[in-house]
């Protein structure tokens, strides 16, 4: 295999432990690929582990163990106390489903620092419709449970057209519920998400009443709780950078052990990664073909090399650019420049022409072969 | 002045539970670990954070980190370290900012912790 070595490559911070794509919930954006790691392919406990010492030789101080849901895995706890012992800030991004007090006070015990608890709306009714199972009285025993083990406690929500409008409501469940942070994220449209955009794409006036909403509330709680609120690039005056750049920052390993440079960087059709079972991390991170391919400016589309955004927006988002156009090479559709920006225009009317109620049915998540993905077209 | 109001007599500055300090091997740098941030910290930041474990006022702190600049300065002359006072000031200056961003938390030491 050719193999370059970007010169400016600085180790990574953080890792992606993706240790199951396994699931109670059936969120219809989820991030996870349409098509996943089944069960009998995802690495042992063992090749866990060598991952995580590896990665911490590599220069790695954070680990975020999440999924589909990691608590589904019997060797969380083992594999937490392995990070702690490598001196790696342990996260926990969970669903909430299967943590009762007892268990959380035993991932504490074993070096766990912070946790995660998704939630996908303000109440019942709304919530359990969105993660296509009843959840929400089980997440809010997770977060008493988080809570009285007396460990940090984040609450994230994935933000959208079906819950916007509950922006204020969702920080009143946090601040009621003890969250320390707040993680208000509106939907990414990759995978599921882009399956489902037209029912879960806002509107304009959406974004900007929960914005206020957002504002008021930062002002207010000031330092006592952290809200962090992402808006959808479609609705951002240009791209975002790719998870601050393609291998620049983290690294993600897929629960089969293939490791990617960004979350979602699977999507992309034609590159190939590389699988932890066979190369070091270290190979991985610094030598490898897919780690280097849009590292830099080599990697930026040509229009974007003489372009002075391209320090902010790292000349966009890879992974965009191939699930709206199918080209992993072209300019992010997000910029107003890229020839494909009218997809994002098409994108954003019907948001804002369409009645609240979208026709079409929500496709649940499913943790399945997923034969599904040839329905992937982008409607223009 | 509101570093005074923050920092009365017997405050215990203490790094906040969700944080942890670490130095980097691979970096060679001290680092300060939180819930999806990672900051990087000079060698004075780490030296003050490293005291802020609940048990010690900023005036002790102070002395502490005074102390092992004199150590350190044996052979020069003892007026290279700056006044206890003008430390003190800069410390809880610097506490204040990082009380601000919730990485260290201010305790009293007549409270229950």
């Amino acid at each position: 295999m050719k193999t370059k070595r970007h010169s400016a490559v600085q180790p990574p911070f953080s890792l992606l432990a993706e240790l199951t794509h396994r699931c109670p919930l059936n969120c219809p954006y989820c991030s996870n690929p349409i098509e996943m790691a089944k069960e009998d392919m995802e690495l042992s406990m063992e090749e866990w582990s060598r991952v995580l010492s590896e990665a911490a030789e590599l220069g790695v101080v954070e680990v975020h163990f999440s999924g589909g849901e990691p608590l589904l895995r019997d060797d969380l706890e083992p594999l937490i106390r392995h990070a702690a012992s490598l001196e790696m800030y342990g996260n926990l991004i969970t669903s909430g489903i299967g943590l009762t007090t007892e268990k959380a006070i035993r991932l504490k015990e074993a070096g766990l620092a912070n946790v995660q608890v998704s939630f996908q709306a303000a109440e019942a009714k709304l919530s359990d419709l969105i993660g296509g199972y009843k959840a929400f009285e089980k997440k809010r025993e997770a977060v008493t449970a988080v809570k009285q083990a007396e460990l940090h406690l984040s609450l994230n929500v994935v933000l959208h057209r079906m819950n916007l409008d509950q922006v204020d409501e969702i920080i009143q469940l946090a601040e009621e519920l003890g969250a320390e942070r707040l993680e208000l994220a509106n939907a990414q449209y990759y995978n599921w998400a882009l399956l489902n955009r037209e029912n879960l794409m806002p509107s304009r006036d959406q974004i900007e009443r929960a914005s206020a909403v957002y504002e008021a509330a930062k002002a207010r709680l000031g330092r006592k709780m952290e809200i962090i609120w992402v808006i959808p690039d479609y609705y951002a005056s240009a791209p975002k950078p790719c998870m601050g750049g393609w291998g620049a920052i983290g690294l993600t390993i897929a629960p089969n052990g293939i490791a990617l440079p960004c979350p979602t960087a699977g999507m992309i059709k034609g590159l190939s990664f590389e699988d932890v079972r066979k190369s070091s991390l270290g190979y991985i991170w610094y030598e490898s073909e897919s780690f280097n391919r849009f590292r830099g400016e080599e990697g930026m589309p040509k229009a974007c090399l003489t372009c002075d955004l391209r320090h902010q927006d790292g000349g966009g988002c890879r992974c965009q650019a191939f699930a709206l156009t199918g080209d992993a090479y072209a300019m992010d559709p997000v910029c107003q420049w890229a020839p494909e920006h009218h997809l994002i225009e098409k994108a954003v009317q019907d948001a804002n022409s369409q009645p609240v109620e979208s026709s079409s049915p929500l496709i649940y998540r499913r943790y399945s072969k997923g034969p599904i993905r040839n329905k992937t077209v982008i409607k223009k | 002045m509101v570093v005074e109001s923050i920092f009365v007599d017997g405050s215990l500055p203490k790094i906040a539970a969700k944080a942890r300090l670490k130095f980097d091997k691979v970096r060679e740098k001290h680092l300060l670990l939180l819930p999806e941030k990672v900051v990087v910290l000079n060698e004075t930041a780490a030296s003050i954070l490293r005291l802020c474990d609940g048990s010690r006022t900023v005036n002790t702190i102070t002395e502490d980190i005074r102390n092992s600049l004199m150590a350190g300065s044996e052979t020069r002359s003892s007026s290279a370290v700056p006044e206890l006072k003008t430390m003190e000031a800069d410390i809880s200056e610097f506490l204040l900012q990082m009380a601000n961003q919730g990485w260290v938390v201010i305790q009293h030491e007549n409270e229950e912790t």
